[in-house]
C-alpha cells in the first residue's frame, strides 16, 4: 500500500523559530502563499539552473507552474514564462541553444514540447503529438527528441457525445489519477526537430519509461516490464535499443524485482541504476539499491547494499568517476557519492534536513533541492561540502509568519522497539503541556523527515503539541524495520504510535486528557486501527483511510499487493477479517471521528471512509464525513487543501479544547 | 368475454408477423423504436385523456417526452407539445380551461406550464427555485400545491469549485439523489393569478404525495415525523390546512408506512395504503388497502385477507367504490371494494397481462394502462370490466418485428416448493432443445409478470429459450412466500432457480449443456449466488450485482435494511460473511461472467461488480467488466441500453452456441 501522505514538495530557508512580534501564526489560508519548486536542471555550461515553480492562482483555484532560471553565482534570478497556462519540465538543449519545456498552450491535443531560443524570443510550439507526452529528452547532438507518449484516448478520434462504455479485461484495472485502466500504453518515439518526423521505436501491449540517450548518441536505455502479464508483478527490467526505427532491443537486467532509473555514464561505458532489495513479484516493504553495470549489461554489481537504506536520485558526476545519490536515513535524507573505481561511499551533505533532488554541475559540484523544518524546498549549490542557497522563493511569506518549533524525539514501544519521531510545539522556549495531535504519515513505507510540513505546522500553530512518528513499516531504519509489519497491519504500528504518545505525556508535552489523532492514507488507516485499540483519544481525523480491508479488494489499485501479502480472500478469509478489526470491532471505538475522502480516489476509495462513518453513525458516536468532489488521493485543489486544514483544527478544537 | 377477444386480436397481430417476409426478429436496436406511455389524466368533461409519451429523438440520440391527448371515444389522437425539449405530467385544471404540464424549457429547471384549451402554445406559469417534483390543482382551480426540493447550494449560483460535501446523516447515499445532505422536499402553495408562493411545510423532513380535499380546505400528504426518519420507514399521512401557517394534523400512526392518500369525491373518506409490517424496516412486505374517515378516525385495513400487494387505488366518481390493482401470480388484476356492503369483487381478472395507472372516468368506466407479453403498455378504457383499447402507439413497430412466444410454466424446487415462471422461445413450436438463458428479476420483492419484456424478447429472438422465475422473495404469491428469504439470501432463491432450470431441461426445452444465466440488481446478486452453487452454467451476466455483502455496508443506500435484517456487522460478522459466499468461495465459480455496472449507481455500487470481476480474473476464469459512465442503477442513456443488450447476446453466443 504505497498510500503516501501527500505533502507539498516545498523547500527551505533558515528562519528563526523564535517568532518576531509582528509575525502571525501560520494559518490554513497561508497554503495559498506557498510556492512549490521542482524539475531542476543545469545548463550545459553550468552557469544556470532552470526549474519550474508552481504558485496558486486563486481565481482559477489551481496551481500554475512557470519556468524560472537562477544563475549559479547566485546573482541573477528570472522568470521565463508567464500567464495562466502552465509550463513545466524545462530542459536545455545539449548545445545550449534552446530551452525546451512542456505546455498545453494553444493545443487541443494535450501538452506539447515548446522551444525557447536562448538568443531571445518567446516560446514556440515544436511538436503536435496525439496522445499524452509522458517524458522527453534531447539527443546528444541536439537534433532529435526522444519522446515517451501514451496512446491517445479513443484511438485519437474526437470524444463522442456520449462517453463510450468502459470495457475492463485487465487484472490491474484501477489506478489513482489514471482511473480505469484499459489498454492505453506508453511507447518510445524519436522526433526529428528539423523535419518534424516522428519515428516509432517501441510498440505492443507494454509500457516503456525512463528513457535516456547514451551520451554518444548511439543507444537508448529504457525501462519496461516484459513478463507474460506485467499486471501481476513489478518486474521492470532495463533494456537498450539502437536509436533508430526498427532496432532490436536488448535486455540488460534479469532481476525478478524492479530494475529502474538507468543513467549512462558520461563516456557511455556504464549504466548506473537502482534495483529492489526483494525479488518477489510484489513487495511493499522494500528499498532500492544503487547498482552499476557495463553498457552491455555485464558485470552488474550492487554499490550501496551495505547501507541498508533506500537510495534515490542517482546522478553521474561530470567526470564520470563518481555517482551522487540521496539516502533516506532516520528522519533525514542526505547526499552521498560513491567512487566508481573503489566503491568507496562518501557523505556529501547530511543534517537535520531533507534533500529532494541532486544534479551534477561541471567541475564536481552539485545542485541540490533541500527542505528543512522551517523552510519549504529551495535550490542550493553544494561546493566543497558546503551548501550555498541559490533561490529565495519562500522568503516573502515566511517573513510574515511564526512557525512552530520542531525537534526530534525517540520513544520505546511496549515491546522495547526504539521509535523515532518529530515533535512540533507552538513555542520553542515555553514548551508546556498542551492538547496533543498525533498526525500519522502515510505509506506505510515512507518516513517523517526534518522537512517543512504544512499540516503539522498549522496544527501546532493552532495551539497543539503535534507529533509525527516513524512507526514500524516506515523506511529510514533499515529493511527489517520496514518489513516488520508484513501481513500484520495495525499491530506493531499501533504499539509504536502509542509508545510515542506515552513518551510525550511523560515528557509533559502532551495533556493525557486531551489527545487527538489523525492522518491521511495509511495514516488514516492507522488512525482507525489505533482508535479501535485504545479509547484514550478524544478526537480523530481519518483521511483517505479504510478499515474493512476486504472492501478494498478489487475496488482499489492494490490487488497485487493483497494477493502477494495477504493471500486470496477466498483462501485466507480469516486473515482478511483479522486485518479489518476496526470495522468488525467498531463497537470498541469511542473516539469522535472526522472521515474525509477525495471522490475520485482509486488509491483508497471513498468506501473506506464511508463504511467507518456509517459504523460510527450507526452507534451514535459523533462523526462526520467530508467529501471532496473531483479529487484524487492527493487533494490538489488549493481551496480544498485549506478547507481540510480548517476542518482538522475545528474538529480538534471541538473535542480537545 | 371481450377481454379474451382482445387478447386474440393482439395475438393475431403478433402472428401476422410470421407471414410477412420483411418482418425480422426483435433485436437490441429495436429498443429505440419502442414508445413509453404514462401518466394519463382525464379532462373534467370526461372527453379527453391526456398522457405523456416518450420516444427516441434520433437527432438528439435521446428520449424526449411529449404530451398527447386521446378522445375517450377512441376516434381522435393528437400530440400537444413538440420539439426537442420534454413536457410531462399533464393535468387538467378543474374548470377544464387549461391543460398544465411540467417542462424544463427556457429555464433548464422544471416549472409548471399552462396551455389554454381555447388554443395557443404553452406558457410558463411558475418560476420556482429548487427542484419541482409534483404539482396538484386545487379543486377551485385557483391554486396549485407544489412539491419542491430545496435548491442546491442554497439557491445561489454554482461556484466554480464544487462545494465540499459534508455528510452527517445516517442515511447518506441514495441512487439518483447522490449524497444526501439536508436538501428537503416541502409543500408550497402557488396562487395561479397572483403567482404568489406560500410555504406550507418546513423542517428537516420530506413531504410528498399531496392531495387536496374535495372542498379545497385541507391537503393530505405523506411524511415521516419520527425522531430520526433515516432509521425507519415510518411515514404517516397528515393533513394541513391549505393556507400559509396552516395547522398540521397527523391522521395515521402505524409504525410501518402509510402512503398514497386519496380522498373520496364526497370528501368523507381517505383511502390509503399501509405496509403489512410495523417493523422499523422490512422489505419483505406488501401494501394493504386501508380506509379511514377524513379526520383519521375509524381506519381499517381492507385487503389483509387477500395476502397480495395492493396498489394504485382510485375512487369511483360516486364515492361508492374503491378500485385497485392486486399483484397475483405473474399478473395484476383489477378489484373493487364497495363501501356500503364491504364486499369485494374482481373487475378484470388480468389474464396473462398486467395493469398500471388506473384512474376513474365515471361510475363504471375507468382508464387503465395495460401491457401483455406481446404489447408494451397502451391505454385502455375499462367499461363494466371490459377493456377497449384507446391508444395504438406500439402498432407500427410491432408490425415490423417477430416476437418470441411466451407462456407460463411451473416447477418444483428440491424442497418441494411450487415456483412460477415465464418461458420465452423463438417460436411457439419447439422441435429441438435450445441453448438456454435464465434471466432473473431484481427486487427481490417484485415479480415477473405477463408483460412486455424487451430484454427477454431480444434474448429469445437471438435463438435462446429464456426463462424468468419468481423465486421465493418475489411478490404475487403471498407474504410467507416473500419473506421466506429473510436474512437468508442466496439459499431458497437458488433452489427455486435451479428447480426451474431442471424443469425446462426435463421438458426438452433447455439444452443442459448450454445453460446461461444472468440478471440485474438482485438478479445480478442471485446470478453470483447461483454460479457459486452450481457449475452447470457456461455463461453468466451479472449486472449491478454484488457478492461480498459486507462491502456494501455504508457504501450503498441500504444500511437501514442491513442493520435491521442482518444486524450490525460488528455484532453479526459471521452472518455477513456467510451471505457473501460467492466471494469467500469464489474458487467454486467456473462460469465465464460478464459483470456490468452504471458508474453512478448508489443502489448496488460498482464495487459489487469490480470485486467479483477481480476474483474471477485472479483465477483465470474468463471475465469482463463493462462500466457505463454517468449511469445510475437503472440506465437511461438509449445507446447504453442497446449496447448492453448487444453485449448480453454476444457474451452468451460466445459460450453457449
Amino acid at each position: 500500500m504505497k498510500k503516501n501522505l501527500l505533502l507539498f514538495a516545498v523547500v527551505t530557508l533558515a528562519i528563526s523559530a523564535t517568532a518576531q512580534q509582528t509575525k502571525k501564526p501560520f494559518l490554513p489560508a497561508d497554503v495559498y502563499r506557498i510556492p512549490t519548486l521542482s524539475d531542476a536542471e543545469v545548463s550545459p555550461d553550468g552557469k544556470w539552473a532552470i526549474y519550474s515553480l508552481s504558485e496558486v492562482d486563486t481565481a482559477k483555484d489551481g496551481r500554475v507552474s512557470h519556468l524560472w532560471m537562477q544563475s549559479w553565482d547566485g546573482k541573477a534570478s528570472l522568470q521565463l514564462t508567464y500567464g495562466d497556462e502552465a509550463a513545466s519540465s524545462p530542459k536545455f538543449s545539449p548545445d545550449g541553444k534552446f530551452i525546451s519545456f512542456i505546455s498545453s498552450r494553444e493545443s487541443k491535443k494535450g501538452a506539447q514540447v515548446w522551444l525557447m531560443d536562448r538568443r531571445g524570443g518567446e516560446g514556440k510550439k515544436l511538436t503536435d503529438i496525439k496522445g499524452s507526452i509522458e517524458d522527453y529528452s534531447w539527443s546528444p547532438d541536439a537534433q532529435k527528441l526522444l519522446l515517451t507518449i501514451e496512446d491517445p484516448e479513443n484511438g485519437g478520434k474526437p470524444d463522442p457525445k456520449t462517453a463510450l462504455p468502459i470495457k475492463i479485461d485487465r487484472y490491474h484495472f484501477k489506478q489513482d489519477v489514471a482511473g480505469y485502466l484499459q489498454h492505453l500504453h506508453s511507447h518510445l518515439y524519436v522526433f526529428d526537430i528539423k523535419t518534424q518526423k516522428l519515428d516509432t521505436l517501441t510498440k505492443g501491449n507494454y509500457d516503456e519509461q525512463q528513457a535516456e540517450w547514451s551520451p554518444d548518441g548511439k543507444q537508448i536505455v529504457f525501462v519496461s516490464n516484459r513478463t507474460a502479464d506485467p499486471d501481476k508483478n513489478e518486474n521492470l527490467d532495463i533494456f537498450v535499443l539502437d536509436s533508430k526505427p526498427g532496432a532490436q532491443m536488448q535486455q540488460l537486467t534479469t532481476w525478478n524485482g524492479p530494475d529502474e532509473t538507468p543513467h549512462w555514464s558520461p563516456d557511455s561505458k556504464y549504466i548506473c541504476y537502482t534495483r529492489s532489495t526483494s525479488d518477489a513479484n510484489y513487495m511493499m516493504y522494500d528499498q532500492h539499491i544503487l547498482c552499476l553495470m557495463d553498457a552491455d549489461g555485464k558485470n552488474n554489481r550492487l554499490l550501496t547494499a551495505q547501507l541498508d537504506r533506500p537510495v534515490v536520485g542517482a546522478a553521474w558526476c561530470k567526470d564520470g568517476k563518481s555517482i551522487g545519490f540521496l539516502v533516506s536515513d532516520d528522519r533525514m535524507r542526505y547526499a552521498a557519492s560513491v567512487d566508481v573505481g573503489s566503491g568507496q561511499i562518501t557523505t556529501l551533505l547530511k543534517g537535520k534536513f531533507s534533500i529532494g533532488d541532486i544534479t551534477a554541475i561541471p567541475g564536481g559540484n552539485w545542485l541540490l533541492q533541500k527542505s528543512d523544518p522551517y523552510t519549504p524546498a529551495e535550490l542550493y549549490g553544494l561546493e566543497n561540502g558546503a551548501a550555498r542557497r541559490l533561490t529565495f522563493h519562500q522568503q516573502t511569506w515566511l517573513n510574515t509568519v511564526s512557525l512552530a518549533h520542531v525537534e526530534g524525539f525517540q520513544s520505546k514501544s511496549s515491546d522495547g522497539t526504539l521509535v523515532s519521531g518529530l515533535v512540533y510545539t507552538p513555542d520553542s522556549v515555553n514548551r508546556k503541556k498542551l492538547p496533543m495531535v498525533m498526525f500519522i504519515h502515510g505509506g506505510p513505507v515512507g518516513q517523517d523527515e526534518y522537512a517543512f510540513d504544512i499540516t503539522r505546522q498549522v496544527l501546532s500553530s493552532a495551539g497543539y503539541t503535534v507529533i509525527g512518528v516513524n512507526y514500524r513499516g516506515s523506511n529510514g531504519r533499515g529493511i527489517n524495520y520496514s518489513k516488520a509489519i508484513y501481513a500484520d497491519w495495525g499491530n506493531k504500528e499501533v504499539k509504536d504510535l502509542l509508545g510515542a504518545v506515552d513518551e510525550m505525556v511523560k515528557q509533559g508535552l502532551a495533556d493525557p486528557d486531551h489527545l487527538g489523532i489523525g492522518g491521511w492514507s495509511y495514516g488514516g488507516i492507522l488512525t482507525d486501527y489505533t482508535i479501535a485499540s485504545d479509547t484514550r483519544f478524544k478526537a480523530a481525523a481519518s483521511g483517505a483511510g479504510s478499515s474493512l480491508q476486504t472492501t478494498m479488494y478489487g475496488s482499489d489499485q492494490y490487488v497485487l499487493q493483497y494477493e502477494s501479502e495477504i493471500g486470496l480472500p477466498w483462501k485466507k478469509a480469516d486473515k482478511w477479517v483479522a486485518l479489518s478489526y476496526p470495522f468488525f470491532h467498531a463497537d470498541r471505538i469511542k473516539t469522535p471521528t472526522l472521515f474525509m475522502s477525495g471522490l475520485k480516489d482509486f488509491n483508497v476509495p471513498t468506501a473506506g471512509s464511508e463504511q467507518m462513518y456509517q459504523a460510527l453513525k450507526s452507534q451514535g458516536i459523533p462523526t462526520e464525513l467530508i467529501l471532496y468532489p473531483n479529487s484524487f488521493h492527493g487533494i490538489s485543489k488549493p481551496s480544498y487543501q485549506v478547507d481540510r486544514l480548517q476542518r482538522y483544527i475545528e474538529w480538534y478544537n471541538k473535542y480537545l479544547k | 368475454m371481450n377481454r379474451t377477444k382482445l387478447l386474440i386480436a393482439v395475438a393475431l397481430i403478433g402472428n401476422a408477423a410470421f407471414a410477412q417476409s420483411e418482418i425480422k426478429p426483435f433485436k437490441p436496436a429495436d429498443l429505440d423504436l419502442i414508445p413509453a406511455l404514462s401518466n394519463p389524466s382525464l379532462s373534467p368533461d370526461n372527453k379527453w385523456v391526456a398522457y405523456e409519451l416518450s420516444e427516441m429523438d434520433t437527432a438528439k440520440k435521446a428520449r424526449v417526452t411529449h404530451v398527447w391527448m386521446k378522445s375517450f371515444d377512441g376516434k381522435e389522437s393528437l400530440e400537444l407539445t413538440h420539439g426537442s425539449e420534454s413536457a410531462n405530467e399533464p393535468k387538467w385544471s378543474p374548470d377544464g380551461k387549461y391543460l398544465s404540464f411540467m417542462a424544463e424549457r427556457q429555464t433548464g429547471a422544471a416549472q409548471v406550464w399552462l396551455m389554454d384549451r381555447r388554443g395557443g402554445e404553452g406558457r410558463k406559469l411558475t418560476d420556482v427555485k429548487g427542484e419541482l417534483s409534483d404539482y396538484i390543482w386545487s379543486p377551485d382551480g385557483a391554486k396549485l400545491v407544489l412539491v419542491i426540493r430545496d435548491p442546491e447550494n442554497g439557491g445561489k449560483p454554482e461556484p466554480k469549485t464544487a462545494p465540499v460535501i459534508k455528510i452527517d446523516r445516517y442515511h447518506f447515499k441514495q441512487d439518483l439523489d447522490g449524497y444526501l445532505q439536508h436538501r428537503r422536499s416541502h409543500l408550497y402553495l402557488f396562487d395561479v393569478v397572483t403567482k404568489k408562493l406560500d410555504t406550507l411545510t418546513m423542517g428537516d423532513v420530506d413531504e410528498s404525495s399531496p392531495q387536496w380535499s374535495p372542498d379545497g380546505k385541507v391537503i393530505a400528504f405523506v411524511s415521516n415525523h419520527s425522531t430520526d426518519p433515516d432509521r425507519n420507514d415510518n411515514t404517516d399521512i397528515f393533513t394541513i390546512e391549505a393556507k400559509k401557517g396552516g395547522q398540521i394534523k397527523q391522521l395515521t400512526n402505524w409504525k410501518g408506512h402509510d402512503i398514497n392518500p386519496h380522498w373520496s369525491p364526497d370528501g368523507k373518506y381517505i383511502a390509503y395504503l399501509r405496509s403489512t409490517s410495523d417493523a422499523d424496516y422490512y422489505i419483505y412486505q406488501h401494501d394493504v388497502l386501508c380506509m379511514m374517515d377524513a379526520d383519521g378516525q375509524n381506519n381499517k385495513p381492507l385487503t389483509l385477507e387477500v395476502d397480495r400487494p395492493v396498489s394504485n387505488q382510485a375512487w369511483s366518481t360516486d364515492s361508492k367504490n374503491i378500485i385497485y390493482l392486486v399483484s397475483d401470480d405473474r399478473i395484476r388484476y383489477i378489484a373493487q371494494y364497495n363501501i356500503a356492503t364491504g364486499s369485494f369483487s374482481k373487475v378484470n381478472d388480468g389474464h396473462e397481462c398486467s395493469f398500471e395507472n388506473l384512474i376513474a372516468h365515471s361510475e363504471d368506466q375507468w382508464i387503465v394502462k395495460m401491457t401483455n407479453p406481446y404489447l408494451p403498455a397502451e391505454l385502455f378504457a375499462l367499461e363494466s370490466g371490459k377493456l377497449r383499447r384507446l391508444t395504438w402507439h406500439q402498432h407500427n413497430w410491432l408490425n415490423k418485428v417477430k416476437l418470441a412466444y411466451v407462456k407460463g410454466f411451473q416447477s418444483k424446487s428440491s424442497d418441494g416448493t411450487l415456483v412460477s415462471g415465464i418461458l420465452y422461445t423463438p417460436d411457439s413450436i419447439i422441435n429441438k432443445k435450445l441453448p438456454f438463458v435464465l434471466y432473473i428479476h431484481g427486487g427481490p420483492t417484485d415479480q415477473d409478470e405477463f408483460a412486455f419484456d424487451d430484454t427477454r424478447q431480444a434474448l429469445a429472438c437471438a435463438g435462446y429459450a429464456v426463462a424468468t422465475v419468481n423465486y421465493r422473495g418475489s411478490t404475487g404469491r403471498g407474504l410467507n412466500y416473500c419473506k421466506a428469504i429473510y436474512a437468508d439470501w442466496g439459499n431458497k432463491e437458488v433452489k427455486d432457480l435451479l428447480g426451474a432450470v431442471d424443469e425446462l431441461v426435463k421438458q426438452g426445452v433447455a439444452d443442459p449443456d448450454h445453460l446461461g444465466i444472468g440478471g440485474w440488481s438482485y438478479g445480478g446478486i442471485l446470478t453470483d449466488y447461483t454460479i457459486a452453487s452450481d457449475t452447470r452454467f457456461k455463461a453468466a451476466i451479472s449486472g449491478s450485482g454484488s457478492a461480498l455483502q459486507v462491502s456494501m455496508y455504508g457504501s450503498d443506500q441500504w444500511t437501514v435494511q442491513y442493520d435491521n435484517e442482518l444486524g450490525k456487522p460488528w455484532k453479526n460478522a459471521e452472518k455477513y460473511i456467510k451471505l457473501s459466499y460467492p466471494f469467500f468461495h469464489a474458487d467454486r465459480i467456473k462460469t465465464p461472467v460478464m459483470f456490468m455496472s452504471g458508474m453512478k449507481d448508489f443502489n448496488v455500487p460498482t464495487a459489487g461488480g469490480e470485486q467479483m470481476y477481480q476474483a474471477l480474473k485472479s483465477q483465470g476464469v474468463p471475465t469482463e467488466l463493462i462500466l457505463y459512465p454517468g449511469q445510475f442503477h437503472e440506465f437511461t442513456e438509449p445507446s447504453y441500453l442497446v449496447d448492453r443488450l448487444k453485449r448480453y447476446i454476444a457474451w452468451y453466443d460466445r459460450y453457449l452456441k
